[in-house]
């Protein structure tokens, strides 16, 4: 094996040592940064396309409604009169428009068609053919959370 | 002579229900096995047919509205005027022979506790039954619809009367040119209708609550719905657009000029998919038919067009940029929240044109507006990420650059 | 360099590797006119040894199943920092390695270096390689993607023309009759679990190969070597091999990031195929070549003699260090050098016409 004998112009050697030990370690660098980056989890563990958190129990008192963002699809959350929360997509499921809570009539109403909905989701008057997709509630402290079941 | 007619029917329908316990094929009883030998297609079928009949499946038979007795076996006892035989109704008896069981809610109560009894008075009110009244047995009466012998529930695909088939039904008649030309009317709705959104709908679409003649026009009571009431019609589901034409300057105009609210512009039977070249003054456009460059009117319509056409320009462009940075591995998922918005805000700015107001319009074009440059935005940064990556690279290839030098300088010390 | 020694020393005392590292600094690689293509080799090596980090890294966040592969491929990609590097770098690699698998295997070709002593090796280089593209074509379902999604069908449909086996060589590929989640599932097993196995044990034995034969001087250029002398493999030859990696490595990294691998669109099973599927390049020269084959031939299917053609000729291929007597003699074997040049030609201008879509 090589032993590194004592050269006649030490810092020669010893200036491309360090060159190629720096430049070497640089590329490392360069590639294992990246790894160590991606081997730590994202904020958002995984996609929010089945589970997300629709918003707060404070926000929603008995008899309203709001529309939530379900990955890039709107979904709505209602509260009925009991306190009950119940949670649907709010893709109209005639033309595809977006449903909206209506407090006066406490129902769900598409404004495309004039549509409605009760809040079973179930299709009550107008065009819509089907009712609306349910999906599951979970609450926890004040957090609401839907998920869809596939 | 018509009540005893009625009263005979009604006795003969006492009788045959109370001797059945809820029908069956049987019911046609002689009549139905005589007539299924016979070789005259026209004296075979309505035997052949009867089996599928409604009435039939309530334990109704031939009796009923023919008369004669489907017991006997021999045809001249069985077809005999004395035991109530009268062969074929005339056209203009038929409305009141159904009528005199379907007008009676107590006896159809016994077979189906919701159906309506109030055909017969709303025929009277229609066109076919005033005519009727007046003698013309050219007119549509019950069969011409319902059928005769085959007769199946509105709710059966199969019905002439089924939502799908409604307008085959209607076309029997109405798109018989010589026929219609001898009222007056053209023939040319049929033809019409199946070109318009609302038949696409209904037959491909497979949506049910699309209208058909009858959702228009009313059913038993058919009548051309008149130019007051047009709105209302069209406004029992386009509740938006109605409210906000009635509250529009063309309400007050419309009604002044007797032009019918709705029609006027997207025609009756022929309802097209309008598109943002009806506004404008030009001659393609709906506004110009009336008004010119220079009047309020036409003022409004180009701005509304102008409007509509950048929102719907920008809107194009940035879902295509968005599909780009999706397909080439980016998250786009706000962007495709913020396209969406920008859509549902353009077609409630369509919504708003009935209003004729630029402020209303205005009002979510913009909000389209700045949805889809939200998502323009986002798919520009989509793209500078894809730029930024590049030059992080660049900087590791400049370490890997030195590194070879390095190397090579190490390999020719070694080597010297 | 003196961590290095002490490292060195710490092993010595406990496990006597002084031997081996004598070995090692002993061992020599010949110089010659074309001692370039001796770096592919060990090119190969090297992108396999990334495809196994990235593939790691993947494996960390990726989900076999039909429900989710395509949305954990997405996640990569999306959210999941230098996600997209990862993935570009595993797809780029990939394709490099089978590269570099055919620069090396051609040049042993030219240089007949299959010739006995070293037919074995050989025989783990062609299985080696089938490996490799074994792995390309497993990986390529994994994203299940609609490209993917057919490519696999077209791609296993061949097997069903085995005569007698077919029907069986099918459905143990697909997991089924179709291609399904469960072909994804099976196709993920192999490629992370039974081919690396397989592949480790044949990187092995080749190198080991290597290692115990040395390094073969190609005929004629023997005084070419003997005048300039080996070059010792420890660090002269080392080195040299690390500029060719770090040029790999540059190479990969431009393309990761100026060709980044498109996500696609998700697979739909009950989709009609789309235009222009094509499977990966190194199956386009077979791919194109079965397009030209008329459909019937003599009676019997165009396409089953086309498979049929392919496979004599890889077991010919794989025989060559048998069937070349004259190389084996150490003659001079020009028949067997214009059968590598016809091959290399085949491949090349077939691969060329399929990217130019002729006979599409």
């Amino acid at each position: 094996m090589e032993q590194p004998t004592l050269d006649p112009q030490p810092t020669r050697r010893s200036v491309v040592d360090w060159f190629l030990a720096t430049s070497l370690g640089a590329v490392m660098v360069s590639a294992l940064y990246p790894a160590f980056r991606f081997v730590i989890p994202p904020e958002v563990a995984e996609a929010p396309t089945n589970t997300v958190h629709a918003g707060d129990l404070a926000e929603l008192p008995p008899g309203s409604g709001k529309v939530f963002r379900f990955g890039s699809k709107p979904g709505i959350l209602v509260r009925t009169a009991t306190g009950e929360v119940r949670a649907f997509s709010a893709i109209c499921t005639h033309l595809n428009c977006t449903v909206q809570f209506r407090e006066d009539m406490q129902n769900i109403w598409c404004a495309c068609h004039n549509g409605r909905f009760d809040l079973n989701g179930g299709n009550i008057a107008g065009p819509p053919p089907r009712p609306l997709e349910r999906y599951r509630v979970d609450i926890t402290d004040d957090e609401i959370w839907v998920t869809k079941e596939s | 002579m018509r009540r005893w007619y009625v009263i005979l029917t009604l006795g003969l329908c006492a009788t045959i229900v109370g001797a059945q316990e809820g029908g069956g094929p049987a019911t046609g009883g002689s009549c139905v096995s005589c007539h299924l030998e016979l070789d005259e297609p026209e004296l075979r079928e309505p035997a052949e047919l009867f089996a599928g009949d409604v009435h039939n499946r309530g334990g109704l038979g031939c009796v009923l509205c023919h008369g004669g007795d489907a017991k006997a076996e021999e045809v001249d006892e069985a077809m005999d005027p004395d035991r109530g035989f009268r062969g074929a109704p005339a056209a203009g008896e038929i409305p009141v022979l159904c009528g005199s069981c379907h007008g009676d809610a107590a006896f159809i109560k016994r077979f189906d506790p919701n159906l309506p009894t109030d055909q017969w008075d709303q025929y009277r009110t229609s066109i076919h039954g005033m005519r009727l009244a007046e003698g013309d047995t050219k007119v549509a009466t019950c069969i011409s619809c319902h059928g005769v012998h085959g007769i199946m529930a509105a709710s059966d695909p199969r019905s002439s009367v089924y939502p799908t088939q409604v307008v085959a039904t209607c076309a029997g008649c109405h798109a018989d040119s010589e026929l219609m030309g001898g009222y007056g009317i053209s023939a040319d709705q049929v033809s019409r209708y199946r070109r318009s959104v609302h038949f696409l709908a209904l037959t491909e679409g497979n949506d049910l609550s699309a209208p058909t003649c009858n959702d228009c026009h009313g059913s038993h009571g058919a009548t051309p719905p008149g130019v007051d009431s047009i709105s209302n019609v069209c406004g029992a589901c386009h509740v938006m657009n109605m409210e906000l034409f009635l509250a529009s300057p063309h309400a007050e105009a419309f009604s002044a000029m007797e032009l019918a609210a709705c029609e006027a512009c997207h025609g009756n039977h022929e309802v097209l998919l309008p598109n943002d070249d009806w506004l404008g003054v030009d001659e393609e456009s709906v506004c110009g038919r009336c008004h010119e460059r220079d009047d309020t009117g036409g003022e409004v319509a180009l701005a509304l067009r102008a409007l509509m056409d950048r929102g719907a320009g920008v809107l194009l462009n940035a879902r295509s940029k968005v599909d780009d940075a999706e397909r080439a591995g980016m998250l786009m998922e706000d962007s495709a929240v913020a396209l969406e918005e920008a859509h549902q805000e353009l077609v409630t700015a369509r919504t708003q044109v009935h209003l004729v107001s630029v402020a209303a319009v205005e009002e979510h074009t913009s909000a389209a507006l700045e949805a889809a440059e939200s998502a323009l935005a986002d798919a520009a940064e989509a793209r500078e990420e894809i730029r930024f990556r590049r030059s992080g690279l660049l900087v590791a290839l400049v370490f890997i650059l030195l590194a070879i030098v390095a190397l090579v300088l190490k390999i020719k010390q070694l080597e010297r | 360099m003196r961590f290095v020694d002490a490292i060195t020393r710490f092993l010595d005392e406990r496990l006597d590797i002084r031997p081996l590292i004598e070995f090692a600094g002993e061992k020599e690689v010949p110089r010659h006119r074309f001692e370039g293509a001796y770096f592919f080799g060990g090119l190969t090596l090297f992108f396999f040894l990334i495809q196994v980090a990235s593939g790691v890294l993947l494996l960390l966040y990726y989900r076999p199943t039909a429900e989710a592969a395509f949305e954990s491929v997405q996640f990569i990609v999306t959210r999941v920092p230098f996600g997209w590097l990862v993935r570009s770098v595993h797809s780029w690699s990939a394709n490099l390695m089978v590269l570099s698998a055919f620069a090396h295997m051609f040049s042993v070709v030219f240089m007949k270096s299959y010739a006995k002593p070293r037919e074995m090796t050989w025989w783990t280089g062609c299985l080696l390689l089938a490996m490799a593209m074994g792995f390309g074509f497993s990986g390529y379902l994994l994203p299940w993607n609609e490209l993917a999604f057919f490519a696999t069908r077209v791609g296993t449909d061949m097997v069903s023309k085995v005569p007698l086996v077919g029907d069986w060589l099918l459905r143990f590929l697909r997991g089924g009759e179709d291609v399904t989640g469960a072909t994804l599932t099976r196709f993920f097993g192999f490629h992370v679990a039974v081919m690396p196995l397989v592949i480790t044990g044949l990187i092995g034995a080749h190198l080991a190969f290597v290692q115990r034969q040395g390094i073969h001087v190609p005929r004629g250029l023997e005084d070419d070597a003997e005048r300039r002398g080996g070059m010792r493999f420890l660090p002269n030859f080392v080195l040299r091999e690390l500029v060719v990696w770090l040029v790999g490595l540059a190479i990969l990294c431009g393309l990761a990031a100026f060709f980044p691998w498109e996500l696609g669109v998700k697979a739909d099973p009950f989709a009609s195929a789309p235009a222009g599927i094509t499977p990966e390049w190194y199956f386009l020269f077979m791919f194109e070549t079965l397009k030209l084959i008329p459909g019937m031939v003599l009676g019997i299917e165009g396409e089953l003699l086309g498979l049929g053609a392919f496979a004599l000729a890889g077991v010919l291929w794989f025989l060559i260090p048998v069937l070349d007597r004259r190389a084996r003699r150490g003659e001079p074997s020009p028949l067997f050098t214009a059968v590598g040049w016809f091959v290399l030609a085949y491949i090349v201008v077939m691969t060329g016409l399929s990217f130019m879509g002729v006979f599409l």
